[in-house]
């Protein structure tokens, strides 16, 4: 005699799927950029490499989230990263490790003893970066969970992700020397592989004219007009310069 | 409860081991001293004689006693040449443990019962101690090894200097005339930690154990934290463990085995190291360090020696690498009768005795989650691989408002309890001059703060628009409105807006390095930077990028 389960009834067979955690797989972003994501945040396992004229802001803002959460961001090869705005946009410092300069031979070494140990590792990949190395740490990052974000367009590896800066235009100058650079608006363009391959964008504040990472609203209000010099006597609104991406 | 435990120290066992590999120096005849990192370490009885002690530098020593020969230190010959010895302990009593080349411990219960009370056993012991380790030259009675017995490690150490048997019970009597200085014999306080907290009680007026004895114990940890508590027990006959050790469950073992048997011990310290590893992973995994291992190794013949090693400061994967190496270099290397007839097959680490960790020497940064330890271990790593000053992390630094003074410092200052909260000259700050000079951050220039600011110096041209250099006065006034800039030699780029100046003089404290600058924000088709003028010269300092 043989005994047969018996089917699960279809409703119950969907419920009974095994579930991960989509925090567990996922690194959050934050509610203000997670519509760029498909899943909402970055994925554990996935390359990012993020580029244009305000880089280096939108990738440690993409961090923020995460660390204050508990996620330690480890920085390798970023000679130039400025500390003020880490803490600006939200990194927690004492999560924080940088590493600025790293001998292009052992580059590679310490990003992979980062990259086994905490979950956003930000890079500059040194000049002359092979492919293969590349694609080697791409590889450890999947099998790890980590999340590494490439400082560069021109990350020689696979990325899973590239987060584009399109357009940047910065709010406070008033001309003739007055005012100062107070608030920056971006596109963000998200696009990738898979379920990312048709391009997210958005535009946002960064920061804001409070200080912080905000949304904006898809149609600015009156004053965005890129190219041309803003005009000290309009005080309600801080007049716009655009920068192109 | 505190063991019984008895002691057995062979006096500069690095000379006695120097002298033996050397054949040209006789260690009771010559002036011989071992140097590490030239100072001096071990002091034959020659050289003793003519001033010379422990801890002098090399100079020193050889300006005492001219004709002194020296010796560099080298653990593993120590090791390897004490193994012997610690063989021949081991085969009269078991569970001996190798605390350093040079002396072994073990708990006497069983041992002094066997061979008839504590002072029958200790005699028996120095005797074949004496044996194995004297075999090529004769004996003074004083050069040969100590045998102390006392109530706890710490107390049976002391005793061994003296190669005394002390009473059960009577511990606190004997520690109570011995300088505070015995303190350094701790071997978890040890000379780093022990040496300076002796060197303080005794500035204090407390120059014996005794003194010690009789604090509060309230007032010593007030004072002097943990070691002084620590101390304070030592003091008093009770024994360092204020940790309770546990036996660690099976499933912490890792071993190894060799195909085909390995005959050099270069083979086999490489698959330590391995070994040592992953037995270090498991005990993290499961919260805990090890102070105490058991080394064992098997040959292809079925010959095994196993050896219990200590260490009071938690055995780290170099540690534990390291004495297995020792261990195995004096079984294979050492004399015919005792070295295996085959090579090794199998190398096993066992723990025998483990405590919580506490984060060892990584415990900064507050309450650790398993995030915070993995990221600790990565740093370590790093440093490990780049120097110490590599690995730099963001601290906010006073300043006038939030973001505004926060600097990278070198993990390593962070590291270190007592360091000064001020960031040394390697402080680097958002911006250093030609000079290299650290400069603190432009607290007029509002928020954002920039997110690249430059670590070298990248030029600028600044014109107006009838293409003449843009000055700032030392009034800090512009001299025309900027129109063009050309960044480190390229092309010309038409400035779409611009900001300042903000004027600064920087350092006037420190005449050396204090300098009048003036700051502006420009913005250009591909970016907005922070400019910054000194002497006549725009350099870009930053670029918000």
């Amino acid at each position: 005699m043989t005994l047969t389960r018996p089917a699960l009834p279809d409703e119950l067979a969907h419920a009974a799927t095994p579930v991960v955690g989509a925090a567990d797989r996922v690194v959050a972003v934050g509610p203000v950029l997670a519509p760029l994501f498909p899943s909402a945040g970055l994925v554990r396992g996935t390359t990012v490499a993020v580029s244009g004229a305000a880089a280096t802001s939108v990738a440690a803002a993409l961090g923020s989230a995460a660390s204050v959460a508990g996620s330690w961001v480890a920085m390798v090869g970023t000679a130039d990263i400025g500390a003020g705005a880490l803490d600006e946009l939200g990194l927690v410092l004492e999560r924080v490790v940088v590493v600025p300069q790293v001998a292009p031979a052992s580059w590679a070494t310490v990003v992979g003893a980062f990259v086994d140990a905490v979950d956003l590792v930000y890079v500059q990949a040194p000049p002359r970066l092979s492919a293969s190395l590349a694609r080697r740490l791409g590889a450890r990052v999947r099998e790890r969970g980590a999340v590494l974000v490439a400082l560069s367009s021109s990350w020689p590896g696979p990325a899973d992700l590239r987060v584009v800066v399109e357009e940047v235009a910065w709010h406070g100058l008033t001309g003739e020397g007055g005012g100062r650079l107070q608030a920056r608006e971006l596109v963000v363009a998200v696009g990738g592989r898979g379920q990312a391959a048709r391009p997210r964008r958005q535009r946002l504040w960064l920061p804001g004219p409070e200080g912080r990472v905000a949304a904006r609203a898809e149609e600015p209000a009156g004053g965005l007009d890129p190219g041309t010099e803003g005009r000290a006597e309009e005080p309600a609104m801080p007049s716009s310069l655009a920068v192109a991406g | 409860m505190i063991e019984r435990t008895l002691v057995l120290w062979w006096p500069r066992w690095p000379i006695v081991a120097a002298t033996r590999a050397d054949p040209t120096l006789d260690r009771v005849a010559d002036p011989v001293v071992v140097v590490q990192a030239e100072v001096v370490v071990a002091v034959s009885p020659v050289a003793a004689a003519a001033g010379v002690v422990e801890g002098q530098r090399r100079r020193t020593a050889q300006q005492r006693c001219p004709g002194v020969r020296v010796v560099a230190a080298d653990p593993a010959l120590d090791a390897r040449a004490f193994e012997p010895v610690a063989a021949a302990v081991a085969e009269l009593c078991p569970r001996v443990e190798v605390l350093a080349p040079g002396t072994v411990a073990l708990a006497t219960r069983g041992p002094s019962r066997y061979f008839g009370g504590d002072q029958a056993l200790a005699t028996r012991l120095r005797q074949v101690a004496g044996a194995v380790g004297s075999v090529d030259s004769p004996e003074g009675p004083t050069d040969g090894p100590r045998v102390g017995i006392a109530d706890g490690l710490f107390t049976a150490l002391v005793a061994a200097r003296a190669g005394a048997v002390v009473p059960a019970g009577a511990a606190a009597r004997f520690l109570a005339p011995l300088p505070i200085a015995s303190l350094a014999l701790d071997p978890a306080l040890g000379d780093q930690r022990g040496r300076p907290l002796a060197d303080v009680l005794g500035r204090l007026g407390l120059r014996t154990l005794g003194d010690l004895a009789a604090l509060d114990p309230a007032d010593v940890v007030g004072r002097f934290g943990i070691d002084g508590v620590r101390a304070h027990r030592l003091a008093q006959g009770l024994g360092g463990a204020s940790v309770v050790a546990r036996t660690p469950p099976v499933d912490l073992v890792v071993q190894a085995e060799l195909d085909p048997p390995a005959e050099q011990v270069e083979a086999v310290a490489f698959l330590a190291r391995a070994l040592a590893v992953e037995l270090d992973d498991r005990l993290a995994a499961s919260g805990l360090a090890c102070t105490r291992v058991s080394i064992e190794a098997e040959t292809e013949h079925g010959e095994s020696r196993a050896r219990l090693w200590r260490h009071e400061g938690a055995l780290d994967p170099t540690a534990l690498a390291e004495r297995t190496r020792w261990q195995l270099d004096g079984w294979l290397r050492g004399d015919s009768t005792a070295a295996p007839t085959g090579g090794i097959t199998m190398v096993r680490l066992v723990p025998d005795e483990v405590v919580a960790d506490h984060g060892r020497q990584l415990g900064f940064w507050g309450e650790r989650s398993a995030a915070d330890q993995r990221a600790a271990r990565a740093v370590a790593r790093a440093q490990g691989l780049l120097g110490p000053d590599a690995v730099l992390v963001p601290r906010r630094r006073g300043g006038r408002a939030p973001g505004e003074q926060v600097v990278l410092v070198p993990a390593a200052d962070e590291l270190e309890p007592g360091s000064s909260p001020t960031p040394g000259p390697r402080r680097r700050a958002p911006a250093t001059s030609g000079s290299g000079s650290p400069a603190p951050w432009p607290g007029q220039v509002p928020r954002p703060a920039p997110a690249a600011v430059h670590a070298g110096v990248v030029r600028v041209e600044v014109v107006d628009d009838r293409g003449e250099a843009v000055t700032v006065s030392g009034r800090g006034e512009i001299s025309g409105p900027p129109a063009r800039v050309s960044v480190a030699g390229g092309a010309w780029a038409e400035v779409r807006g611009w900001a300042g100046p903000w004027p600064a003089y920087e350092r006037w404290w420190d005449p050396p390095q204090r300098r009048r600058v003036a700051r502006i924000q420009v913005l250009t088709d591909d970016a907005a930077r922070l400019l910054l003028v000194e002497g006549g010269r725009w350099r870009v300092e930053a670029t918000y990028d």
